[in-house]
């Protein structure tokens, strides 16, 4: 079943998360026998690309725990496809250095700086609407009060559904309940510094909620904080 | 074989009160001689024209009567050169109210003639300009009589030329009252009797004046056609009638002129990139904002959203009086998609998205992001959001490559507290209580812009705290200040 799936060789059942974690005895982890990076990532991230997929997909996570360079990642993907990506930054936290740095086209790529959340909310739905393929709405520091509401869900939901895109969510904490089609959590495992020099950080990400497949999946990553060589 | 349009609206006034107010279409109304309304000032235009408010009144109680606008008749104006301009570029100003149009070359876009003078009405009317009257003819004479004539819609050809003159009435040629008196003294009531009589014998008894009349009958020009130079500047305003000194009765009245605006850039097939907004100020002054899209739109509800935001902004002091807004278009681009990529929105589509986008955030605040040519870490700027060229992508193609760290910026950079030794931080606060440095990185320096104002000079550090985040913290070379601009993630 694994073959088919093909996960062969690449799933350890059993080996538990650090036990500090709070999930730690619910998860495996996934630990690709090759050791690159970017196919454990495209592994967890694989089945939620590409287009015609209608996918709610929500990352959360504390401080440095990798959510945003995960969000890199799906925004590089679908620039790589030639998709047209919107990112409605709530926060005003988007690097467009660091976006590039993370193979992101910033040519594609339409910045929307709200300043409410309803607002937020209501650029997410008109980008979906005019058919950008991916929309990644940054709600940091989001009232939650607004976001409390089941009706801001499912309209969000209705639209991403139609337009047939995929919309990821940052944030520090679940927001969208069951709306969400894959919850993943993130959690900083360790920060990588080498003789005075920070070289990345060490992130684990499990998956908390998966309408498709299995959750309680957990991967290591690691985010390294220089590009690849050429 | 010359063709000439003529577009004729036979009482200005009237119809830019119309346009303005479209609701008073059908009903009577009156246009006073005066921008300021009064009872005694004597109606110009529309119903009752030569008696005053109050002679009108008690003859037609329900009588409507508005203050001249020549701000709106100006507007009126310029939405008929529009009008012309969208079939052509040779178009010529001849008089308020009259407009000619070269036809040559226009048969491509408009294969018969009825189907040209069906398009003109259509686009006057779209520009709020009704009713117009439309006469085609070989000369700008014969189509101006075409229009004139029969409230208009008259096509002639070269061939039936005489006959269509014949009949018409001399008035059409609008003679001097002395030189009517004459040629109906003398039985010459028609064009036709008046082509009958050689011109020398006419220019003898009648001067200059009679010959001009003599070859105006036989459908002759009395001067070559003269073009206006195209202008690409599209203004409209209006007269508060009152001071207005409310923001929302202020939309309310914008509403209008952007709808009217709008209308004409719709006409001529371009959208409005850059608003203008001049308010005349109750005391004479006058108060401008300016209003820039980020894609050219024709949305009536974002562009006034857009006013109103900027407004809200910085609004004037004082009531206003009067309105005028100025529109630079802008086109709105088309492109070609490349087979092989998915089905992207079509730049008018996106085009909308931005526009109402910036409505909804405020202006400046969508767009593609872009780096500056700085070594400034934390610089970052909007630029204009289009679609990018198939086959131009940097990424496309190119293998996903390992993944990076992201950084999520403070903007603007915390000021933090920091404690060390010899300039290497050890604890920092960054809100209540001070954390821990865990783990360091740096420092690296960093200056630039020396030869101006912006010039910074920076050591950089990476830093892991003890709430678990990793952030970038800097110390300001210039006065030893801290801040913190970014957290990794």
């Amino acid at each position: 079943m694994l073959q088919k799936a093909g996960l062969a060789g690449q799933v350890q059942v059993g080996v538990p998360l650090p036990a500090d974690s709070s999930q730690s005895q619910r998860f495996q982890r996934v630990i690709s026998p090759l050791g690159a990076e970017e196919d454990r990532l495209d592994h967890l991230l694989r089945p939620f690309q590409g287009r015609n997929r209608g996918r709610l997909i929500e990352l959360e996570g504390g401080l440095s725990s990798g959510r945003t360079a995960l969000a890199y990642r799906l925004a590089a993907g679908a620039r790589a496809r030639g998709e047209l990506v919107g990112w409605v930054d709530l926060p005003n936290a988007l690097d467009p250095r660091a976006l590039r740095r993370a193979g992101v086209g910033l040519e594609g790529l339409l910045w929307v700086r709200p300043t409410r959340t309803r607002a937020a909310l209501r650029a997410a739905e008109l980008l979906l609407r005019t058919g950008f393929a991916l929309v990644v709405m940054d709600l940091e520091g989001a009232a939650r009060r607004a976001l409390e509401q089941t009706a801001v869900w499912s309209r969000l939901w209705r639209a991403v559904r139609e337009a047939r895109s995929t919309t990821v969510l940052l944030g520090t904490n679940r927001i969208c309940g069951s709306f969400a089609t894959l919850g993943i959590y993130t959690k900083k495992s360790c920060s990588l510094f080498d003789r005075g020099l920070f070289e990345g950080l060490e992130v684990s990400a499990i998956i908390e909620r998966n309408r498709t497949g299995p959750t309680g999946t957990g991967y290591d990553i690691h985010l390294s904080h220089r590009l690849a060589p050429g | 074989m010359a063709r000439v349009a003529c577009l004729f609206i036979l009482d200005l006034p009237l119809a830019a009160a119309c346009r303005a107010e479209p609701e008073l279409r059908g009903k009577p109304l009156g246009i006073l001689e005066s921008p300021r309304y009064g009872r005694d000032e004597t109606i110009i235009a529309g119903w009752m024209r030569g008696l005053t408010v109050v002679q009108a009144r008690a003859v037609k109680p329900d009588l409507i009567v508005r203050p001249l606008s020549m701000e709106g008749i100006q507007s009126a104006q310029e939405a008929l050169l529009d009008v012309a301009s969208s079939v052509s570029p040779r178009v010529e100003d001849a008089a308020p109210g009259l407009t000619y149009i070269d036809l040559d070359g226009t048969q491509a876009l408009f294969p018969t003639e009825r189907g040209l003078l069906t398009a003109l009405e259509t686009r006057a009317r779209d520009v709020g300009l009704e009713p117009i009257q439309v006469g085609i003819g070989p000369t700008r004479t014969t189509a101006a009589l075409a229009a004139r004539d029969r409230g208009g819609g008259t096509i002639v050809q070269r061939k039936e030329l005489q006959r269509f003159l014949h009949a018409l009435p001399l008035d059409l040629l609008d003679p001097e009252e002395e030189t009517l008196d004459r040629l109906t003294l003398w039985s010459v009531r028609t064009l036709g009797q008046l082509a009958r009589i050689p011109i020398h014998a006419l220019g003898t008894r009648l001067g200059k004046e009679g010959v001009r009349l003599a070859r105006r009958a036989r459908g002759e020009d009395l001067s070559p056609f003269r073009p206006t130079p195209p202008r690409l500047r599209f203004e409209e305003g209006t007269e508060c009638g009152y001071p207005v000194g409310n923001l929302e009765a202020l939309a309310f009245q914008m509403r209008g002129v952007l709808d009217r605006l709008t209308r004409r850039l719709r006409v001529r097939g371009l959208a409005a990139r850059e608003l203008l907004v001049e308010l005349t100020l109750q005391s004479g002054g006058h108060f401008e904002c300016k209003v820039e899209l980020g894609a050219p739109t024709l949305e009536v509800p974002v562009l006034v959203s857009l006013v109103r935001l900027s407004l809200e902004k910085s609004s004037p002091d004082e009531p206003v009086e009067r309105i005028r807004v100025i529109a630079t278009p802008g086109s709105v681009e088309t492109a070609q998609f490349d087979l092989f990529l998915p089905p992207l929105p079509t730049p008018a589509e996106l085009a909308m998205t931005v526009a109402r986008l910036e409505a909804l955030c405020g202006p400046g605040q969508v767009g593609a992001p872009g780096c500056s040519d700085t070594h400034r870490l934390d610089e970052a700027h909007m630029q204009a959001f289009s679609i990018p060229p198939a086959g131009t992508s940097s990424v496309r193609d190119a293998p996903l490559q390992r993944p990076t760290l992201a950084l999520r910026a403070l903007r603007p950079p915390r000021a933090v507290r920091v404690w060390g030794q010899e300039g290497l931080p050890e604890r920092v606060q960054l809100s209540e209580h001070p954390l821990q440095i865990l783990s360091r990185a740096g420092p690296w320096r960093l200056f630039g812009e020396w030869w101006g104002e912006r010039r910074f000079a920076r050591d950089y550090f990476d830093v892991e705290l003890s709430d678990s985040g990793v952030y970038r913290l800097y110390r300001n070379l210039e006065d030893e200040s801290w801040f913190v601009d970014g957290i990794y993630d």
